[in-house]
């Protein structure tokens, strides 16, 4: 690198990072608010940026639902398949004992009249039966559950990107294995899965610097105040960069400043630029004015990121920590219709539509199933009711007294959950990494390892004005999500029941994996609302594939309609073969942007477009009840 | 015959539930002698995955020589077939003993596959 070169140009160079590498991770604690744009933009620009003479790489991690390469239409092969380790039996030493499937937190294994299953898409590879098999019949055998991509000749930077198999849990693993092909000697750019689960973890611990994007609505307020969270948790320099920036951006600078981090730069908002976005182009590659300040955002990440502080909840949760609600086992009547509102990505106003059926609606009971980022209380208005602490998943705890610090457990851990200490040789447990598969319990020698119940989240009912909400707040890497959705909808049947209400509004995850799936299953109704985007068609078709497994025939909403006629009609031709009806379709309406800063459902903001819209899509869903 | 039947609550008159590997119980009973026991399934109700799984392995262990519930995913299929247990799949919502006289008098025929496809197969 020629030292000369770079001070001519104002493009920062990478020494103040004490490296020729570095890698940003561009994270948000909702999807929609414009991780992917902002990616390629910065890819794009800091590619061709005359004088930033390091290689770029971008690296989109967002294996459930990838998108960059939509964006790039550029010639990917397949660079190498993921592989993970499953069970394989040897029938000649299994005896039918059963213990493999006793022992599987996954409930990945089956033992019926002595003969054993695997279900290997349940799996997630711990290694725990071959670890407990009293007859060593069971062997690890790799078989792929992904695939990286990769265009390492496109320009201005390359590219790769990573999918999980469709029906696959172990997305953290396919991150991991693409991390393994960061640039070690250049700027790589990762675009990382949305919310702030597992694989959103795995992503930020590989981190340098961490850039949030948000937009300037209370929920990118709440959502980032999320994500902050757990970059403090985590220990990573971050810094936010607002996403359709207005007048209202005062909203996360007053957040960004409580937890001392900078917001290092603004994209305002502009219809031609969702329009562009929403046609699968890159923003600064069609609009040069944007470049300089890509560069200057990202000049400032690398002087000013900093770890955020930690920011004491006020509603912390209190009370016992239990393993289940105490509502946990209540079941669906058919006095009332339970209707669930779904869009496969992210920021396609999902909650827009919930909370205006909400005002619509004259007799309800709502649930945010959107336990990642939930954010339907912000339009209600509500009163905490009362709160419970949710324990369903576990975790591994060393008893240090016991410990022989014989190491087996840091040799046997297929998570990397355990941390060793040189100073101290201690052994100990990285809780955002455990799993809670229990194989260090099982091959510890000392039985110094238990398991500890470790804590899921919160379950939440509220009162409001307009009925009382369910909700839940995830705790930071939690597993278990979709446990943590079947219980918002569990503690909501008996509250619907109680009350007597004639309709159950529930407001889904994002997403198609398991929080979807536990949001959709035996639900009477389901909504998908969408836009007319390159990226939400592409979601769109999985999630119809999702709700399609599970017999239910959803109706689509189209939002922000006009934006982009051709994607428009592809989702109408798309719901015209599958058979699914178009509930509606709502006009882009400006005035939208403004209820949801006001904290008020649209229909009771104005009579606007939206608003009209949405009143005759309730009207049609009445009508059909 | 001994039927599984995964019902709402634990009584005679009870109607099948629906769901198979989310049920809440099961009620074993046995259609030569009229005797019912009843079996929780609140492990499986809220397991995070693979609950059809665990309730399949569950009811053949149970001794049950068949299962009457709503729907059954491939999953859940896959077990109770290896052990060669019938699954009836009912639907008008229909209770415990109706489902029962409605199998015996062949009106309703075992499944030949798994009715409701499992995520993402």
């Amino acid at each position: 690198m020629n030292p000369a070169k770079l001070k001519q140009w104002k493009v920062p160079t990478l020494k103040d990072t004490g490296s020729d590498s570095l890698k940003v991770v561009i994270c948000s604690g909702k999807g929609g608010t414009g991780k992917t744009t902002l990616a390629l933009s910065m890819a794009w620009t800091l590619g061709r940026a005359e004088g930033f003479s390091l290689p770029v790489k971008l690296l989109d991690c967002d294996v459930e639902e990838p998108n960059c390469h939509l964006f790039l239409r550029c010639n990917y092969d397949t660079l190498m398949p993921v592989l993970a380790e499953k069970p394989v039996f040897d029938m000649q030493l299994c005896n039918g004992c059963g213990r493999c499937s006793n022992k599987c937190r996954y409930n990945a294994i089956a033992v019926v009249k002595g003969k054993p299953l695997v279900f290997n898409d349940l799996c997630h590879s711990c290694g725990v039966c071959g670890v407990i098999c009293p007859r060593d019949a069971i062997t690890l055998k790799a078989v792929s559950i992904g695939e990286v991509l990769a265009d390492n000749n496109h320009r201005p930077f390359s590219f790769m990107f990573g999918r999980l198999n469709v029906g696959e849990s172990q997305s953290p693993m396919v991150i991991g294995e693409m991390l393994k092909h960061a640039l070690p000697d250049g700027l790589n750019i990762i675009d990382g899965p949305p919310g702030t689960a597992c694989n959103t973890v795995k992503a930020i611990a590989a981190a340098d610097k961490v850039i949030l994007v948000t937009e300037p609505t209370p929920f990118g307020a709440n959502d980032l105040a999320l994500a902050l969270d757990l970059c403090a948790q985590l220990q990573k320099p971050c810094a936010v960069l607002i996403n359709r920036s207005d007048s209202n951006d005062q909203l996360i600078e007053k957040l960004a400043e409580r937890y001392q981090v900078s917001v290092i730069g603004k994209i305002p908002f502009k219809r031609e630029y969702a329009r562009a976005c929403s046609d699968g182009l890159i923003l600064t590659e069609e609009f040069p004015e944007l470049r300089a300040g890509v560069i200057s955002s990202f000049s400032r990440l690398l002087s000013e990121a900093v770890v955020p502080l930690t920011v004491k909840d006020e509603t912390a949760d209190q009370g016992e920590c239990r393993v289940a609600s105490a509502s946990v086992g209540n079941q669906k009547s058919d006095d009332y219709q339970e209707l669930t509102v779904l869009s496969g990505k992210g920021g396609t106003g999902k909650t827009t539509v919930t909370g205006a059926f909400v005002a619509l609606a004259d007799s309800l009971v709502a649930a945010d199933c959107d336990v990642d980022a939930a954010n339907l209380r912000l339009i209600m208005n509500e009163k905490i009711l009362y709160t419970e602490r949710a324990c369903l998943g576990s975790e591994a705890v060393i008893d240090q007294r016991k410990c022989t610090r014989c190491g087996k457990c840091f040799d046997g851990c297929r998570f990397g959950a355990i941390d060793f200490d040189e100073q101290t040789k201690r052994y100990s447990v990285n809780e955002l990494n455990c799993e809670g598969c229990g194989l260090c319990i099982e091959v510890c020698p000392a039985k110094a390892i238990s398991e500890k119940r470790a804590e899921t989240g919160s379950l939440m009912l509220s009162e409001s004005a307009r009925g009382q909400l369910v909700h839940a707040k995830l705790a930071p890497a939690a597993e278990n999500s979709g446990k943590l959705v079947s219980m918002v909808r569990s503690l909501a049947f008996a509250i619907v029941d109680q009350q007597q209400k004639e309709w159950l509004l529930v407001d889904g995850p994002p997403g198609t994996a398991c929080p979807a799936i536990a949001s959709v299953t035996g639900s009477d109704r389901v909504i998908l609302v969408t836009e007319p985007t390159i990226a939400a068609v592409h979601d769109l078709e999985r999630i119809i594939k999702l709700v399609r497994h599970f017999g239910l025939k959803p109706e689509i909403i189209i939002n922000k309609v006009d934006i982009n006629p051709t994607y428009a009609r592809k989702i109408r031709d798309l719901a015209d073969t599958a058979g699914y009806k178009i509930l509606g379709e709502i006009p882009f309406d400006d005035t939208v942007k403004e209820a949801i800063k006001a904290g008020v459902p649209i229909v009771d903001f104005n009579a606007g477009p939206a608003s009209h819209a949405l009143k005759n899509i309730w009207n049609k869903i009445k009508e059909t009840r | 015959m001994k039927f599984a039947v995964s019902v709402r609550e634990q009584s005679i008159d009870a109607k099948v539930d629906s769901r198979f590997g989310r049920a809440q119980m099961f009620a074993l009973y046995d259609s030569k002698t009229g005797e019912c026991s009843w079996h929780p399934n609140t492990q499986n109700f809220q397991a995070a995955q693979g609950a059809g799984i665990q309730t399949a392995q569950n009811v053949v262990n149970l001794g049950a020589e068949a299962v009457i519930s709503g729907h059954c995913g491939p999953k859940a299929y896959r077990v109770l077939e290896a052990a060669n247990v019938h699954i009836y799949s009912v639907t008008g919502n229909p209770t415990l003993k109706e489902a029962v006289q409605m199998i015996e008098s062949g009106k309703i025929k075992a499944m030949e596959g798994a009715d409701v496809e499992g995520h993402w197969v």
